[in-house]
């Protein structure tokens, strides 16, 4: 018995701590888009940070043990998950975990590069985003074969007509095939665990074409986590009448419409949904 | 301040006129008069859009003045399917949501049209702006329905009591239990958007998550509306009041999510194009 309420007592707490937790964290992200993007990117991913994201990966973890019962609603047990799964998916296609990956021997790869081509050059060299840093060579060779943009009727003479697309059309060297390939906004590619993104473009004076490398590890983690946390949600608060309802700590009438006024006088009971807290 | 003296502007001005007139026959307890009224402007509204659509060659989704309008047409399918679904009552709160959305549109934000640069070229436009547009209105609608307990008790808005048959405090759980519908229902379309909005960062930018300040604030909002459900999951229905200012803070949340991110140049980012 004693055990019994110690666990209640557990319970309960665990309850509040998640609720300060999640209200601690809008206070973090409100602070966080103060900062920018840049500053804020750096903030939540520094390691005074890292605690933070370890605990609320193991709340969530531990949620599916402390309210089992409850958390055997698929919605809710979805939602949960999915908030699980991108925070696991994002931390291994974070540098961090792209560190982590290559200390425990598996693939070495670059989180995140720039890859500066020239019309008519092969190269796999991959800079940083100030690009003057290289930080390596890629497994595979891009050749950008041409750069050109498309445009939009002019809508008056004043104004120059505005850029529809960018378009880099490249030749991808494996060993001894070679693909060719096209790199628009919006379209990326996928080679060898990267996605090849067009990011910018310039003349100095020869047109070059800037295109993002972005490591794809961790991506399918996260895409799962995306479906589960909208299915989740969708089929948690979307089902009809009763799975509605909040359950939890209060009795099932508390979250529900009480008896039309009618009824209610003839009985003669009040509810307890509303009286203490309403003016 | 600003007048559209357009054909455009003109039937934004109309689609505002059958909005206040709603609100009145609501407050004069015209039920029928004010949901014909509140379908006129919404198909007035919707008139606009159409011809917003046509002049700028694009789904007009892209700046406030689009999204804006378009919140002013969804409203009354939204609102319908409010009354068919839930229990939805404060009527007159439709037609008053109708009226802060458009207003806006009528008199603050420009009608410049412009062309989609190409990250917006996307078919997950429409799906991420439009799931936000449906999830902000139900949610602007929870915040303003729990509000609305509070201010019934002064005789604001008289004809809820009235309706509903009087009873003080079934009508208020029963408000104060139909914003908790109006969030539950708006909630996954929120996830949806985030969701969405983070797929198409990934198509678009390279990246899922930019910390751009939109998003973050998108996000604080979406964290809000997860503290109220924990929140109600662990209180029940013992603190309505904490629950209405909940929901008024995710309210709030969405304003700044919406407007303050594209206005003040301090949090200015990724998203700013969408001015």
């Amino acid at each position: 018995m004693m055990a019994a309420n110690k666990y209640q007592l557990f319970r309960l707490l665990f309850q509040r701590f998640n609720l300060a937790l999640i209200f601690g964290l809008v206070g973090l992200v409100v602070f966080g888009a103060f900062l920018g993007a840049e500053r804020a990117k750096a903030l939540f991913n520094s390691p005074p940070l890292w605690p933070v994201w370890a605990v609320l990966a193991l709340a969530l973890l531990a949620g599916f043990f402390v309210f089992a019962a409850k958390l055997r609603n698929p919605g809710l047990a979805a939602l949960h998950a999915g908030c699980l799964l991108i925070l696991l998916g994002s931390f291994w296609n974070s540098r961090a975990g792209h560190a982590l990956a290559a200390r425990l021997g598996c693939a070495d790869k670059i989180p995140w590069s720039y890859l500066v081509l020239h019309e008519g050059e092969l190269g796999n060299l991959v800079w940083d985003e100030t690009l003057a840093q290289p930080l390596g060579r890629l497994g595979f060779g891009v050749r950008l074969d041409k750069f050109g943009m498309d445009y939009y009727p002019q809508r008056s003479a004043e104004y120059e007509p505005a850029v529809k697309q960018y378009r880099s059309a490249v030749s991808l060297f494996n060993g001894t095939e070679v693909t060719p390939a096209e790199v628009t906004v919006n379209h990326p590619l996928h080679v060898h665990g990267y996605h090849l993104y067009q990011l910018s473009w310039g003349r100095d004076p020869n047109l070059y074409s800037v295109l993002l490398v972005a490591s794809d590890s961790g991506l399918t983690v996260v895409y799962a986590g995306f479906i589960l946390l909208v299915l989740g949600a969708a089929v948690r608060f979307w089902r009809r009448r009763g799975a509605l309802e909040c359950g939890g700590s209060t009795p099932p009438s508390a979250g529900v419409i009480p008896p039309r006024p009618d009824t209610e006088r003839r009985s003669g009971t009040s509810s307890p949904s509303i009286a203490e807290g309403a003016p | 301040m600003m007048l559209h003296l357009t054909p455009l502007g003109a039937t934004i001005y109309t689609a505002l006129a059958a909005y206040a007139g709603a609100f009145v026959a609501q407050l004069v307890r015209r039920p029928r008069l004010g949901r014909a009224l509140l379908a006129a402007g919404s198909a007035v509204a919707l008139a606009a859009l159409g011809w917003r659509w046509v002049e700028t060659g694009h789904v007009p989704l892209q700046n406030l003045f689009e999204i804006f309008l378009a919140m002013g047409v969804a409203l009354c399918p939204i609102a319908w399917c409010c009354r068919r679904w839930l229990p939805a009552p404060a009527e007159a709160l439709d037609p008053l949501l109708g009226l802060i959305v458009l207003f806006p549109v009528g008199f603050i934000f420009s009608a410049e049209p412009r062309d989609l640069p190409p990250a917006l070229q996307s078919w997950l436009f429409v799906p991420h702006v439009a799931v936000y547009l449906a999830a902000y209105l139900l949610l602007a609608r929870a915040a303003l329905t729990a509000v609305s307990l509070y201010w019934q008790r002064n005789g604001t808005l008289p004809q809820i009591g009235d309706r509903l048959g009087g009873h003080r405090r079934w009508l208020q759980s029963s408000i104060f239990n139909s914003s908790d519908r109006l969030a539950r229902a708006g909630f996954p379309l929120l996830t949806a958007g985030l969701i969405l909005g983070a797929l198409w960062g990934k198509l678009a930018w390279g990246d899922y998550w930019h910390w751009d300040p939109k998003e973050m604030w998108s996000l604080a909002t979406w964290l809000l509306y997860c503290g109220y459900f924990h929140f109600r999951a662990l209180t029940g229905a013992r603190y309505p009041r904490t629950c209405a200012v909940l929901l008024v803070a995710g309210l709030v949340a969405i304003i700044l999510t919406v407007t303050i991110v594209n206005i003040a140049a301090i949090f200015s980012g990724m998203h700013s194009y969408a001015k």
